[in-house]
């Protein structure tokens, strides 16, 4: 067994679930026809190996690279280049980000071009900077995660009373298209590499969590303030749904290698322009990790491509056709059971929750399994899917009815729960949207949106993102605090220490 | 005189909990388990960068006749006899404590047979965070047969500094090495000749002698 042949079987088995539960559906309630089917068992290998490819990436080259980043900022012992770099790689992670892009430009059509797609990447990215750097000087002089979190929500939930309706959705959206693929093994890892250090093993442990969830609020509170500044009033209600023309099954698969090569090498060109930096004014990189790094660098970039094509091709439309069946088949109690099972398979083929949840266990020295971490994302994921289905089909409930006790409760929480736990809840919610729920549970969501005639595709379709961001930050809190009754000692040792 | 053992247990990962469930059922009080990554000799691997896998590092204490028995025990249930199962060896100890004793009027006698290896050594070997892969190679020139490494972190005297507002411990790697002790001269002068760990700050090497060892080919 080497690393290339446990990754390839660990990943197997996380695709597995959702693979059988398609054919399942495709054999009792939605009928798929013999070509998309065929469509998604391919697209679901692309999606294993690509996976895998891009998992050992990550694990090779992009992880060292940020631990030794990390270690590079922080050892020189002065401010100025804390506080520079955060604002540089906060504002160049984000600015490439694909998902941010396409958000971005979604907002452009919606708003009927008030508000560029330029102006949301650049106010976005200036958003994560600063707070990145927030995060990295959090790290370094030892403040409580959860103050900042319950300053930054309180902030967030008096901007959002400013704030119209269809854009509270959207705000909240962008806080999970921003912290995507890359994004967050990078930021994982920096934060590991900058506390890793610390000699307090205990509080370097928990301050090895929280820098995505920091990020994440940036990018909510920037669109927020962009919206408030705009003043915008008018708003497109259809969003441009892109045509599938009837092409064979190997024609689907190759249009969608050039927009996957695009969004690869975006998400890629400014970790290699940063690497390439480092390694000039860097010397303690030594050619072993030089060579292992780019060989990570390379995995994980052909990894992300066959990822992203095994996605697009085979499984956006699947889950698009899924969810206006159930919607045209007037089968609600299906579409939101099938919603909530569909969340909880979905996410465990989500890269970015696998390098979190060995992160966790890696940094816990194997302390919090990484199956009870799954057990309670997924379950999160399924609530926020399943609550999103009865959202669409009863159009009495508003986002802001969810999202308000939800995040109340998430705050209310991080009092109580381990502050371990806090820190890793909160960077969950921007873990779990990664590409696969951008796609498949989307296109789901949208497909029954469409369908349902007094949906609002605007305010209906936007929004799940947000519950899934949500949802994992509140059952990975529970956890917590089972964690704490069921293991009294551990945790007095720890309150010691604190 | 109650003689205690230190088992040591290289398996692969996730089988951790188990060893230590097994050394229950033995009597044994309990064990703590460490993540690990071992290496392994194949050149088409290692061109790739794919030569390793994860591993999970158990330490048992246990009195030498539980101890045995639990080693014996875990070897046929790992079936470390076939080759890549994982390795298992114990270590004498010279002093114990905060092991609470077993009344044991049991005589667990070991029926340890041909598999009593006294010709064993293993070669502790902890370096700065990065060095770990040298020090394998290292050996590995002198004729060993692998290596496992271990995240940990710690600081010497010289060591000690603070950024910002956070004490400094740096990163280091410990590599635990199984070798024949006809060989182990030969690895550790090697691993001190390229790592140069006479010079201050550059890491220390210790040698203890295995008592039993499974699971070395």
């Amino acid at each position: 067994m080497n690393i290339f042949s446990e990754k390839l079987k660990e990943v197997f088995f996380s695709v597995l679930p959702v693979t059988i539960i398609v054919i399942l559906l495709n054999f009792t309630i939605v009928p798929l026809g013999y070509n998309l089917m065929f469509r998604f068992v391919i697209g679901a290998m692309f999606i294993v190996i690509g996976l895998t490819l891009f998992l050992l990436g990550v694990d090779l080259g992009v992880t060292p690279f940020g631990a030794v980043l990390g270690d590079e900022i922080t050892k020189r012992n002065k401010l100025w280049i804390v506080v520079a770099a955060g604002l540089v790689l906060g504002f160049f992670i984000t600015y490439a980000e694909p998902g941010l892009l396409i958000l971005a430009n979604q907002i452009d059509t919606v708003t009927l071009g008030n508000i560029s797609s330029n102006s949301i990447l650049i106010v976005v990215s200036a958003g994560i900077a600063c707070m990145m750097v927030l995060g990295f000087l959090r790290i370094l002089f030892d403040l409580p995660l959860y103050i900042i979190l319950n300053v930054s929500y309180l902030i967030v939930l008096i901007l959002g009373f400013f704030v119209s309706e269809e854009f509270l959705a959207i705000a909240f959206d962008a806080s999970g298209s921003t912290t995507g693929v890359l994004a967050v093994p990078f930021i994982l890892a920096l934060s590991v590499g900058i506390s890793a250090k610390k000699k307090n093993s205990k509080s370097s442990e928990k301050d090895s969590f929280g820098l995505v969830a920091i990020a994440s609020v940036g990018a909510i509170a920037s669109v927020m303030i962009l919206d408030i500044f705009s003043k915008t009033s008018e708003f497109a209600g259809v969003l441009p749904s892109s045509q599938f023309e009837n092409l064979s099954i190997a024609g689907v698969f190759i249009r969608e290698v050039s927009p996957a090569i695009h969004d690869s090498s975006i998400a890629f060109l400014p970790l290699l322009i940063i690497y390439i930096l480092t390694l000039l004014i860097s010397k303690s990189i030594s050619k072993r990790e030089n060579r292992r790094m780019i060989f990570g660098f390379i995995y994980a970039f052909l990894g992300l491509i066959i990822f992203f094509i095994g996605v697009n091709a085979g499984f956006m439309e699947v889950g698009r056709l899924i969810g206006s069946h159930l919607v045209e088949q007037e089968k609600y109690i299906f579409l939101i059971s099938i919603g909530f099972v569909l969340g909880i398979v979905t996410i465990l083929a989500e890269p970015a929750v696998y390098v979190l949840t060995h992160q966790i266990e890696e940094v816990t020295a194997g302390y919090v399994k990484r199956r009870s971490v799954l057990v309670a994302l997924s379950a999160g994921v399924g609530l926020a899917v399943a609550l999103s289905m009865l959202r669409i089909v009863t159009s009495d409930i508003r986002l802001w009815h969810y999202l308000l006790p939800g995040y109340i409760l998430a705050v209310a929480l991080t009092f109580f729960a381990p502050k371990l736990f806090v820190g890793i809840a909160f960077d969950a919610g921007g873990v779990a949207t990664g590409p696969m729920t951008a796609t498949f549970i989307l296109a789901f969501t949208q497909g029954a949106a469409n369908s349902y005639p007094s949906a609002d595709l605007l305010a209906d379709g936007f929004g799940m993102i947000a519950m899934v961001a949500m949802m994992p930050i509140i059952t990975l809190q529970i956890l917590g605090l089972i964690f704490k009754i069921k293991n009294k000692k551990t945790i007095k040792g720890e309150e010691k220490s604190l | 005189m109650i003689i205690y053992d230190l088992n040591v247990l290289i398996l692969k990962y996730g089988m951790g909990s188990k060893a230590i469930a097994l050394a229950k059922a033995c009597n044994i009080t309990g064990g703590t388990v460490l993540l690990g990554k071992g290496t392994i000799k194949n050149s088409f691997l290692s061109f790739f960068e794919l030569a390793e896998s994860t591993k999970e590092i158990v330490l048992i204490l246990a009195e030498r006749e539980l101890g045995c028995n639990f080693l014996e025990r875990a070897n046929s249930e790992f079936n470390l006899i076939k080759q890549n199962h994982g390795i298992a060896f114990s270590v004498e100890l010279s002093n114990i404590m905060g092991v609470t004793s077993h009344k044991n009027d049991v005589e667990n006698h070991c029926q340890t047979g041909g598999d009593l290896m006294l010709n064993y050594d293993s070669i502790f070997v902890i370096v700065d965070k990065g060095k770990g892969e040298d020090v394998v190679d290292a050996a590995n020139e002198a004729g060993s047969r692998g290596a496992t490494i271990i995240n940990a972190r710690g600081s010497g005297i010289h060591e000690t500094s603070k950024i910002f507002a956070i004490e400094i411990e740096p990163e280091k790697e410990i590599v635990l090495i199984l070798t024949q002790n006809d060989i182990t001269q030969r690895v550790c002068d090697k691993i001190n000749q390229k790592l140069e760990l006479d010079k201050p700050g550059n890491g220390i090497l210790f040698v203890n002698k295995v008592n039993k060892a499974y699971g070395i080919y």
